[in-house]
This record gives structure tokens, sequence and C-alpha cells, in this order.
């Protein structure tokens, strides 16, 4: 039935149908219409086919959406009460077309664009301690968006990004408070400040003076009813109490008091306030140390004999597709093998990496034999965004009775699953966290444990070595043998043969060190995994 | 026949007239002009008009004929503003093709009540698709994206779906005695 040239024509009115059509072909499409009978049936039929397509997809969907109220659901009704009650020609019309809106643009108002709190970034932090909890003040983790926060830490040192472009380093013990994008306040302590041009009008203020930048670097140290200010650089204009302006240029130095109606010049000290190098070398070292006291841990965890699998995340190099199971001594047989993720640095730079999924089809494929009663999964993970319906943390390939699934859904709730037989039906029994995720916490490590208890049915979840939730299975949902077999992490099932596609679960983010346990792990356990490896 | 304001009857019998009319007035339009965006635009456009003039519909004649009078006045008054900047039919083709829709809209109607009967003879992954290149509200490029597939690819699958449809649906109405 296909004449030559069919081929093309059809090929001409499909993508003019989805609306991609190229000017040349349009133009040979018009004219072929134009002149032959056969081709304008074969366009007919097809954009029959397309409307027909489209109202069999609008049905589904008004009855999927069974919320009353909802215009979509009502359209073959039509009327609603409201409707009646308003009686003129022009409501109804109004009526009519809102309807019709709705109707095609399917489920209702568009979802709200994601929205995140914030001022700046607390970009860096060494050896911080946050001052007492008596004291009013946020504890933040590096990473973290920060709105209008007051901060306080005894010591250690924090680097603070502001989105008005300047950054701050804070050296304890501080006493600190962000105002907006540009402004600041330093109500103790000593921080250094740089503004570069696109950040100039940077403000600082003191009890005593509010420092305008003009696009240089600075440094202030307040405490006991005076301020010093320090121009390491450019120039700064300042103001004290009694509202009176100067400036001041690199290498000139001035003390201002309360009672004082002039700024004293005193000497300058570029060398006694931290600057971005010197964060850099400490936090380095910092991580270093860090770093050093997790190898030290995860050497001792490897020999858990509780362990059913360990990926430590320690091959040196970038290029091996090969995720060693860690165990000792040693296990080849469950190394995973890497699939589209790639390895990037973990909670500390190389050797310590991690593997991001954010490719579709990326993921790392296990194989755990045998049969298990309480299982314990512990990893830390990265999450950039929840994109899809689940996404996936671990997921076992066929989901048969026994077998875990371990993944976030996208509000941000962690639900551990294992599917269950009842009165020979096969059912999938959920165990839900509160929301935990959201885009605050975008790009920041997290330590996760999900511990199912086979001896009390119970599973608990933690987030950061804190329990989050804890459910008994229901009499009827009990497990009593687990099993993993093939599974994956980060993603979702092997599309076969005859049916290429797949489930999209594959997390966007990272994870970095994963584990197994045919045992339930306690809650010190899990916190002790959580502490000995914070990259925070 | 009585003013609209006062008749709430007459605005059940056109939601009634105009629901069962709507599919076929939709496909009617969407042949006609370039996306579906306009053709919800012109359906929509329609509308008013129709209801504007309902009291002037006689009963017992057919609305979806009367419809296709107004929606075709619609989509040329619609082309003639959208004409410079789109890939828009020329006046003279829309007529003809607006002229043979009518003529056989009877056919394309069983066309499209065949479709479900075909929908469901496809393999599950290619109904999967094809469902959800029609999902209300997402554009064919994130459904493409999403499958981890480039647009491209997912078009001509696409196509291929469509063309196993429309194979079905002929054979269908050959099944049951129509005349392709």
């Amino acid at each position: 039935m296909s004449a030559p040239g069919d081929r093309e024509l059809q090929e001409w009115i499909a993508a003019y149908c989805d609306g991609r059509i190229g000017a040349e072909d349009f133009s040979l499409l018009e004219t072929r219409l134009r002149e032959d009978p056969e081709a304008r049936r074969l366009y007919r039929r097809y954009l029959n086919l397309d409307a027909a397509l489209q109202d069999s997809s609008e049905d589904e969907e008004s009855q999927a959406w069974q919320s009353p109220g909802n215009p979509a659901h009502d359209r073959k009704v039509v009327t609603g009460p409201w409707v009646w009650g308003l009686g003129t020609a022009l409501a109804a019309a109004l009526a009519l077309s809102l309807i019709l809106i709705f109707a095609r643009s399917g489920a209702g108002p568009e979802p709200a664009e994601t929205m995140a709190e914030g001022f700046a970034i607390l970009t860096e932090t060494v050896d911080l301690v946050w001052g007492t909890p008596s004291e009013p003040g946020a504890v933040f983790r590096r990473g973290d968006t920060l709105a209008a926060e007051h901060l306080r830490f005894e010591s250690g040192l924090a680097q603070i990004e502001f989105f008005g472009g300047a950054t701050v380093i804070l050296e304890g013990q501080v006493d600190f408070e962000i105002v907006s994008p540009t402004e600041a306040f330093l109500h103790g302590g000593r921080l250094r400040a740089t503004a570069p041009p696109a950040a100039r009008g940077f403000i600082i203020r003191t009890p005593d003076i509010k420092v305008v930048d003009l696009g240089t670097e600075f440094a202030i140290d307040s405490s006991a009813g005076r301020s010093e200010i320090h121009v390491l650089d450019g120039e700064v204009e300042f103001e004290g109490a009694d509202g009176n302006r100067h400036r001041a240029v690199k290498g000139e130095a001035f003390a201002y008091s309360q009672d004082q109606t002039a700024p004293q010049s005193i000497p300058a000290d570029a060398g006694g306030f931290t600057g971005v190098a010197d964060l850099d070398q400490r936090s380095q070292h910092s991580a270093q140390k860090g770093y050093e006291r997790w190898a030290a841990f995860s050497q001792k965890r490897r020999q858990d004999p509780r362990l059913i699998t360990y990926y430590a995340f320690d091959e040196p190099g970038t290029w091996d597709r090969v995720l060693r199971n860690s165990q000792a001594p040693r296990n080849p047989e469950q190394d995973g093998a890497i699939v589209g993720a790639m390895r990037f640095p973990g909670r500390w730079d190389y050797p310590k990496s991690a593997l991001e999924f954010k490719r579709t089809g990326s993921r790392v494929r296990v194989f755990i034999p045998g049969e298990f009663t309480s299982l314990t999964f512990t990893c830390w993970a990265r999450v950039d965004s929840l994109d899809r319906k689940y996404n996936a943390l671990f997921l076992a390939d066929n989901y048969q009775p026994g077998e875990p699934h371990w993944q976030f859904q996208e509000d941000g709730r962690l639900m551990y699953s294992m599917k269950i037989r009842e009165e020979g039906k096969m059912r999938n029994y959920i165990y839900y966290t509160p929301p935990v995720w959201d885009i605050s916490l975008s790009g920041q490590w997290m330590h996760l444990a999900a511990v199912f208890d086979a001896s009390t049915q119970t599973v608990i979840q933690y987030v950061n070595g804190k329990e989050v939730s804890r459910e008994r299975a229901q009499k009827d949902a009990e497990v009593h043998t687990t099993r993993i077999g093939a599974g994956e992490i980060g993603n979702w099932g092997l599309p076969t043969k005859d049916d290429p596609w797949f489930a999209v679960r594959n997390l966007n983010g990272a994870i970095d060190e994963f584990a197994i346990y045919s045992a339930a792990l306690e809650g010190a356990e899990i916190r002790e995994i959580f502490e000995q490896g914070t990259p925070y | 026949m009585a003013n609209p304001s006062s008749n709430d009857a007459l605005y059940e019998a056109f939601v009634l007239e105009f629901s069962r009319a709507e599919p076929g007035l939709r496909a009617f339009v969407r042949s006609l002009v370039p996306t579906w965006e306009d053709a919800d635009e012109v359906v929509q456009n329609t509308s008013l008009v129709l209801w504007k003039k309902f009291p002037e519909f006689e009963p017992g004649t057919e609305f979806g004929r009367w419809a296709a009078v107004i929606a075709r006045f619609e989509v040329l008054k619609y082309r003639r503003t959208r004409a410079r900047d789109r890939h828009v039919f020329s006046e003279d083709l829309v007529e003809i093709l607006a002229d043979e829709f009518d003529e056989e809209s009877e056919t394309l109607q069983r066309e499209r009540n065949a479709l479900e009967t075909c929908l469901r003879k496809l393999p599950d992954h290619q109904r999967r698709l094809v469902k959800s290149a029609y999902a209300p509200g997402r554009t064919i490029r994130e459904v493409a994206e999403e499958l981890g597939k480039s647009a491209t690819a997912f078009y001509k699958t696409l196509n291929r779906i469509r063309q196993t449809l429309l194979d079905c649906i002929e054979r269908t109405l050959k099944e049951e005695g129509h005349a392709v």
C-alpha cells in the first residue's frame, strides 16, 4: 500500500503534526496536499488519529483525577451548581471557557516554582565550635544556605559568601548576624572581608561603626566597646556613631569607640587576620584529618562479620569501572559493576571518591547471594534534587517476597519497602520516614540508614545518626526470610531485549560508601558510623 | 428563543450538544491549524460564538454540522492573524481540507472510535510510550528526555506507532464492513 514517495510524505505529515517541520519540507508538503487527493486523505487520517489520541489521554486523565472540584474530571458533565448560581449569559460563557481551558491544560494550575530562602552560603568551615546551646543562634554545616541568621561560635574559622558578591572570613570567637545579601552586623569578634568591584557597597556594621566597602579588602576587630578597621587593599568609607564619615585607604587603620568623637589612627595589622589562602590551607589540613579518622574507622569496619557487603569507595584512580567490595577478607564475588555513573571526589578529595548517578541509565550492579533475616543498610548520599517520583538508593531487581527496596520519594520522604506475600498475592509493604530532604539540603552529604529487625518485625530509619522513624510491621506483613540477589545502587531494573523501556529512578546526586549487614545494628552503632564518617 | 440569561434550560441544552460535538469539532479544527495550541484557541473561540448564537440554532438539525461551519470561519479568522509567522496552510488549501473533512466526517468518527480497540492491541511498552507522548501538560521533548532518548529518536518511534495504529484502524473498519 505504500507508493513511492509515500514514506517521505508520511514523514512530512508526522513532522508537521508534531510541530517540527522545516520550512522547505513544509512548502513541499503544502504543494503535495494541494495537488494530490490521496495525500490529503493520508494527512486527514493522520491528524484525525492525533486528535483521537489526544482525547483518549484526556479521558484517562479525567478518570484518574477523581478529586472533587477538578474541572478536568467534570468536563463531560460540565455543569456544577456554581454555574447555575451565576445565571447570566456572560457568566455562563465565561464558565464554559474556563472549563475548556482547564480541560485542555490537564490537571489544573501549574506547579509552583521551586523556591529557597537565603542571602549567603557557608562555603568553608575549619574546626568550628558553635556557641553553647543556651545562646540563641543556629548551627549550620558547610554548604548550607544562610538567610538572616545569627551565628555564634567559640572557635574555628568560617567562610561565608554573600549572594551580593562579598566574601567574609570569621574567626572565633565571633557573634555575627547576616542582614541581607549585601549587609551584615558584627556584634563582636574578628573578620576579614573581600568585596570585588562587583560587590562594591557591601556594608558591615558593628556597635561602633558602619563600614561601606568601595571595592577592596578590609578587616574588622570588634570587642569591648571598640572597633578597629584595617584596610588591606583599596578603599573603604566608615562612619561612627557621631555620623561623621571618613575614608581610609590601603595600609591605614583606625580605632573607633562609641565615646570617641574622632577615629584614632593605629598601626595596620595585615597579617593578623586569616585570609583566603590561610583558610584553604587550614581547611585542607582539617579535611586530611577527617579523612584519616574515617579511613582508620573503615579499616575496623571491614572486618565486621555481620557485613554482607561493604563498598568503601576508596579505589585509587577514576577510571576503574569496578566498585570493589572492601570486606576483609576480600570477597571479589561481590564487587559491583559501574555503569554510566561517574566518579567524583567524595566527602573528602581523592582517593575518597563518590559515584554520581546523574545519567538516566547510570547504576552500580551487584549480586548478593544468600538468605538472611535482619538487614541493615547504611550509606552516605548527596542528593542534588529529587527529580523522579522514586529516586533510588538500593533496589533489588526482581522485587520478590523478602527483597528490599530503599529509595527517596519525590516529596523528600525515605521509603524502605519489602514485597510480601499475602493470601497467595504479592503486595508492596512500605515504611516511610517523615520528609527528611528538601531543596535547602541540595548538595549536602547526609548519612542514611535503614534497619529491618526481623526479631521484632520493626523497621527503624536514621538520618545523620538520628532515628527519624520506627514502625512495626502489621501482623499480615511480617517477613522472616530476606534476600537480595541481583540489585542496583542508584537505579532500578534491567530492561530486557524485548522491552527496552525501564522506569527512570536514577538518583540525581551521588553515593559515597555503602554497606549491607545481615543484622539489625543498634542506634549507637549507626551514630558511630555517622560520627566517624562525617565530613562536616 | 428566550434570552439565554433567563433560561438555564437553554444552557443545559447547549452544554449537552456541545459536549457531544466536541471530539469531532476538535479533530476538524486540528486538521486545519498547525498545533494543538492553535486548535485549542480556535475551539475555545468557536465555543463562545456557538453559545452566543445558540438561540439561532434550530433544534432537530445537526449541531455538529452547524458548529463546523462556525469553526471553519474561526479557523480562517485565526489563520489570518498567524499566517505570517508560522507554517500555516494557505487559505485555499484550508478550504479544500475543510470541505473534504466535512464530507468524510462519519468515516473519521468511526476511525476515532476504533482507536481504543487498537490501543489495546499494542504491545505494553508501545502503549506506554504513546500515552506518555500525549500526557497532558508535557512536551514530547520532556518525555523523551525522561526516557533517556533523543527527541529525534522518540519522534521516529512515535510515528511508527501511529502508522501501526492507522493500519489497525483501517483493518478494524474493514472488518466492520465499512469501506475506508
